[in-house]
């Protein structure tokens, strides 16, 4: 892209990378700052005018453009031809171009305001996406620039692309900050700050003296990345008030002279859950990402934070905060304006008409199987590669392309879904192939780890996307036809393995676990793999061979399964758990970890075998856990359990703890909104205490029989699976029993006899050390 | 069944309102028009569950596949689409069934004048359909928490030909919500009592 | 865009939840019986789904009997099992 300036002549050459890009507020156009090879960070000015299109019938379109002829912000008027994705014919458009970005927001407004009917397009496109469409940029890309002296831009070009599997990545400032407490919790007496591999602690008073220090680092260090805890809801908006109150310049932003961009706290739907987002605090210049409001800061740090921007072109500060939906849409627009497809402002489409027969054919969701409940040994997990995702690109699934029979090849071009998808599924095959191959040291590992993390979220989103509302290229029918494909995919790898002589013993919408005696080496699964690869065009891999793995009934009725709820041990003694205690969001640490330390026990058995010789330890492990906490040995955090509220809590009727402990902050004037979380203590006699009010509860107050039962519950459900149920373990807790139980191998159940001496043996080989054996030992 | 709905629907706008958007009533309705020919259903609140329709038509001893394949629907989730929706429909001689109506009208994603605007638009479809054909329309109040919505409902009811209350609700709540105003009910065995009309949920 | 059709595991409650009076009207041992019945039923809850039939409760009968068809192959195999026995006895 080139811009013939004026106001200098002498021209340089940068190569770098974009650091961020924002509109000029003191010219029309845009800011980049970009990250110098020398490292330098350099501010660059370049003229951006921005278009948007109109249709409509011709005497209105003629009127408007009477109306904008004369209008105060100068538009360059044009006719042309568009395609619009949803209608067949070109449309006919009235082309709007206005020198700036706020200047066409405004317009795009007003013309709105006046004429409601007319259909807008590439009205609503963010300023980085159109950046990005016209110069094939995306953030933490590597550019070549020509620019003159004063910063005017005259040429950008990008040197890679955000499918590279290895770019060359710029060393970034990162500066980290945080108060010395929740400030929900309690009030923060200091601020936390390292950067350049120095610590700081700067008490919050006097300000004076707080502001001063920090502006100081600030200027000193110049750090592109703010990294902080609560920065978003509480730091940044104190800070800033805090420096203004007391009249002290401080440069959050690295753009001089320029705003800081807040967004207020929303409660929204997602996949049928309340979703909670806090206030937004964004910079300018610099990034400022808020670890306790980042969406996945705990599933792949900054290095997923970024990756995520990257694929999507979104700013690195929006793809920190926004749901990987926003992100499937960004990369859907892009391609879109790069394809000269006409971005709708809102979708008009609604379903083409279906029989009620049809409707019920087609309005169904992936398959859910129930899995056969107990204990399996030897069984090999396989999954589709980003199933839904995949069918999409094979059978070219896109609002606009003909439906093809259940996974098979269309000859028509490729639609715009697939076109958006294809790389970024081919991405995370390469990774995916990379991890297996990779040594574990290897440092690849974890970046690898951290942006294929990314990539999941975004293609598991993309196909619900399909299906969205206000998805702009959603359309119901394309999402049918992509759970029709999956469906069918699944059956034929089911009929797959059974012609291979495996038992199926359970299957979840695009993974299998399968079993055939004999056979629990990786090698003994490629013929089936490939097979199953044949007969549905998909690719699979296997997920592991499990040593064994245990599906758990409902908690309910114990003759119902639940297909996700399942723990299991691979060959290399990882272990998986899903839908237990140990990895719910809502538990209390104390019993999640008591979970896993029984799960990490029993892991350390070689073969399913062995298993019985591991439950007197498993015991040991439960009753040690438990007299921890009779002893108050246990902290209060680790009894904090975290409900999530999914109304305001007066419209509440049944008012349940997370409901009381949100009501108890209510009165303080701490208010929760639907989709957050409220962490809370059991208190005796049924109370509650939210852990953020004010004021540490009185550990003598503890609820201890409620940790109990939560305890055994959660301990029950490690030691069903193997034969013994929740009764005989409460009656063994009880103690002084002989425990007599089947050990429930399918293959040959097993008489196990536990005599108390056994666990107590355990007890002291696990906590004591061998040689104490002869110490008597009293549990409570 | 047969005693709840008339032999011939009139050309006009019904307009049927209860908890639910009346969507009981209105799938029994579908049922009872799909075993006579076909029926043209728009459904703005994802309310056509069609097992109910399916059990129904069995009931009455007629083949619910045969029935069902009679009954053409398209759904809208958003109010552009209930407009798109029916500016793109072909005319049609047979009925017309319209769930839940307001329901993406009710959603405050988009701003108030906005909807009134679609929903003006909409009206005004609906009755130049019903001068051909019936056309019936279920809807539902708007939520508490959008109270100024209701204008909504207001402009609906203003155009509606005739208006039936489908109550769905135990005995001793009859009293309470009874409406001030008595209600239509174009039906040969209807009064025009509310009271009359209300359906009790059993169990 | 929510679904319209309910899930198969909505339908199948719904179905359970319509036998609740007969259920509540039977004797305590045979409302046990019914319990064992519905549940095997919903061991095949997927394949339900996968069928799309107009009226899900002919596929849970279908389920029902299914299931009561292993027991009886079972129970037969095993007779005869314990037939071999005895004459290896005799």
């Amino acid at each position: 892209m080139k811009w013939n300036g004026c106001a200098s002549n002498v021209m340089q050459t940068i190569n770098g990378w974009l650091l961020d890009l924002f509109e000029d507020t003191q010219a029309a156009g845009v800011v980049l700052w970009v990250l110098t090879d020398e490292g330098k960070r350099v501010r660059l000015h370049q003229p951006f005018p921005i278009r948007f299109s109109l249709s409509g019938p011709a005497k209105v379109l003629r009127q408007v453009w009477r109306f904008l002829k004369s209008h105060a912000s100068q538009p360059q008027l044009s006719r042309r031809e568009g395609r619009d994705l949803f209608h067949p014919e070109p449309v006919d458009l009235l082309v709007v171009e206005v020198a700036s970005f706020s200047l066409q927001q405004r317009l795009f407004r007003e013309l709105l305001d006046r004429y409601p009917d007319l259909l807008y397009y590439d009205a609503d496109v963010s300023l980085p996406l159109r950046y990005a469409a016209k110069t094939d940029s995306f953030p933490l890309c590597r550019c070549e620039i020509t620019c003159f002296e004063s910063g005017l831009m005259h040429q950008f070009i990008v040197r890679d692309s955000p499918w590279e599997l290895d770019p060359q990545a710029p060393a970034l400032t990162i500066m980290n900050l945080e108060p010395d407490c929740d400030p929900l919790h309690a009030s923060p007496q200091a601020l936390l700050v390292s950067v350049a591999g120095v610590n700081y602690r700067l008490s919050l008073h006097p300000a004076r003296a707080l502001l001063i220090n920090l502006q100081a680092l600030l200027k000193r260090h110049d750090p592109d990345v703010l990294l902080t805890r609560w920065g978003d809801t509480w730091l940044l908006p104190f800070l800033v008030q805090l420096a203004e109150k007391n009249e002290i310049t401080l440069a959050l932003n690295r753009e001089p002279g320029h705003g800081f961009l807040q967004r207020p706290e929303r409660s929204y739907f997602s996949y049928g859950q309340i979703m909670y987002s806090g206030q937004q605090f964004h910079l300018f210049g610099r990034w400022h990402i808020d670890r306790q409001n980042a969406m996945f800061w705990t599933d792949f740090g900054l290095d997923g934070i970024i990756e995520m921007a990257r694929v999507t072109s979104q700013p690195v500060q929006v793809a920190a905060r926004t749901s990987p939906g926003t992100g499937i849409s960004s990369m859907q627009v892009l391609t879109a304006l790069r394809n000269n497809i006409l971005v709708p402002w809102h979708k008009q489409q609604g379903e083409r008409p279906k029989t009620a027969l049809e409707l019920i054919e087609s309005d169904l969701g992936g398959l859910v199987y129930q899995p056969l409940v107990g204990l399996h040994r030897d069984v090999g997990a396989i999954d589709f590669i980003s199933m839904y995702p995949a069918i999409m690109v094979r059978c070219n699934i896109s609002p606009e392309t003909n439906k093809t029979g259940l996974l098979e090849t269309g000859d028509e071009p490729a639609g715009l879904i697939p076109l958006t998808l294809e790389p970024l599924l081919k991405k995370r095959v390469a990774l995916k192939q990379r991890a297996a191959n990779l040594p574990n040291w290897d440092p690849r590992r974890k970046l690898d780890k951290a942006r294929s993390g990314a990539h999941k979220w975004l293609l598991v989103t993309c196909f619900g996307y399909l299906g969205y509302k206000n998805a702009r290229f959603g359309r119901i029918e394309a999402h049918e036809a992509v759970t029709a494909g999956g469906r069918e995919a699944l059956l034929r790898a089911k009929e797959a393995s059974e012609d291979m002589g495996f038992q199926v013993l359970h299957m979840y919408v695009d993974g299998l676990w399968i079993y055939q005696a004999g056979k629990n080496q990786p090698q003994d699964f490629v013929p089936l793999l490939d097979e199953i690869a044949r007969r549905t065009g998909l690719a699979i891999a296997l997920d592991g061979v499990y040593r064994w793995v245990a599906f758990l009934p409902s908690r309910v009725n114990a003759r119902v399964p639940v297909p996700n709820r399942y723990f299991g041990v691979f060959q290399d003694g990882s272990l998986k758990v899903r839908g237990l205690e140990a990895r719910r969001r809502d538990s209390a640490p104390w019993v999640a970890r008591m979970q896993m330390d029984l799960l990490e026990y029993l892991a350390q058995a070689e073969d399913a075998d062995q298993l019985p010789d591991y439950i007197p330890g498993a015991m040991a492990i439960l009753r040690r856990h438990l007299a921890n906490l009779q002893a108050g040995r246990v902290p209060l955090e680790d009894l904090l359990v975290a409900l999530r509220l999914s109304r305001e809590p007066q419209e509440y009727t049944v008012k349940t703890a997370g409901v009381r402990a949100a009501m108890q902050l209510q009165e303080i004037g701490k208010s929760l909104r639907p989709g957050q979380r409220v962490r809370l203590l059991y208190l005796r006699g049924g109370q509650v205490q939210a852990w953020d009010m004010p004021g540490k509860p009185d550990a003598r107050c503890i609820d201890l029989g409620r940790y109990y039962e939560l305890a055994v519950r959660a301990a029950s459900a490690v030691f069903y699976p193997l034969g013994l149920s929740e009764d005989e373990l409460r009656a063994w807790l009880k103690g002084g029993i002989q425990l007599c139980f089947q050990f429930a191998l399918p293959a040959g159940k097993r008489q196990i006899l536990l005599p108390p001496s056994s666990e107590e043996q355990a007890w002291q080989t696990l906590f004591l050390g061998v040689k104490t054996g002869k110490q008597e030992l009293v549990i409570g | 069944m047969n005693a709840l709905f008339p032999a011939q629907l009139p050309n006009q706008l019904l307009l049927v309102m209860g908890e639910h958007a009346a969507s009981h009533w209105m799938l029994e309705l579908a049922a009872w028009l799909s075993m006579q020919g076909p029926v043209r259903v728009l459904d703005g609140g994802n309310r056509f569950n069609a097992y109910p329709v399916a059990q129904s038509i069995r009931r009455q001893n007629y083949d619910p596949r045969l029935a069902l394949g009679r009954i053409r629907l398209s759904r809208a989730f958003t109010c552009y689409q209930v407009h798109a929706l029916l500016t793109e429909w072909p005319v049609v001689q047979h009925a017309t069934l319209v769930f839940d109506l307001l329901a993406t009208f009710y959603d405050e994603s988009v701003n108030l004048p906005e909807s009134q605007r679609l929903l003006r638009k909409v009206l005004w479809q609906l009755e130049q359909l019903s001068k051909l054909a019936p056309v019936v329309v279920s809807t539902r109040m708007p939520a508490t928490i959008c109270a100024e919505r209701m204008l909504l409902f207001e402009m609906l009811k203003e155009r509606a030909g005739s208006f039936r209350l489908e109550l769905e609700m135990q005995p001793q709540d009859v009293v309470t919500i009874a409406p001030s105003q008595p209600t239509l009910l174009p039906f040969p065995e209807g009064s025009t009592t509310a009271k009359s009309i209300i359906r009790r949920k059993y169990g | 865009m929510g679904r319209t059709i309910p899930s198969i595991t909505q339908v199948f409650m719904h179905e359970e939840q319509s036998l609740s009076r007969f259920r509540r009207a039977l004797r305590r041992s045979d409302q046990l019986a019914l319990d064992e019945l519905l549940s095997s039923a919903r061991q095949h809850i997927a394949a339900a789904a996968y069928a799309t039939h107009v009226l899900p409760m002919e596929t849970f009968l279908v389920a029902m009997i299914l299931e009561e068809h292993k027991e009886v192959r079972r129970l037969r195999d095993e007779v005869e099992r314990l037939r071999q026995q005895c004459d290896a006895n005799d």
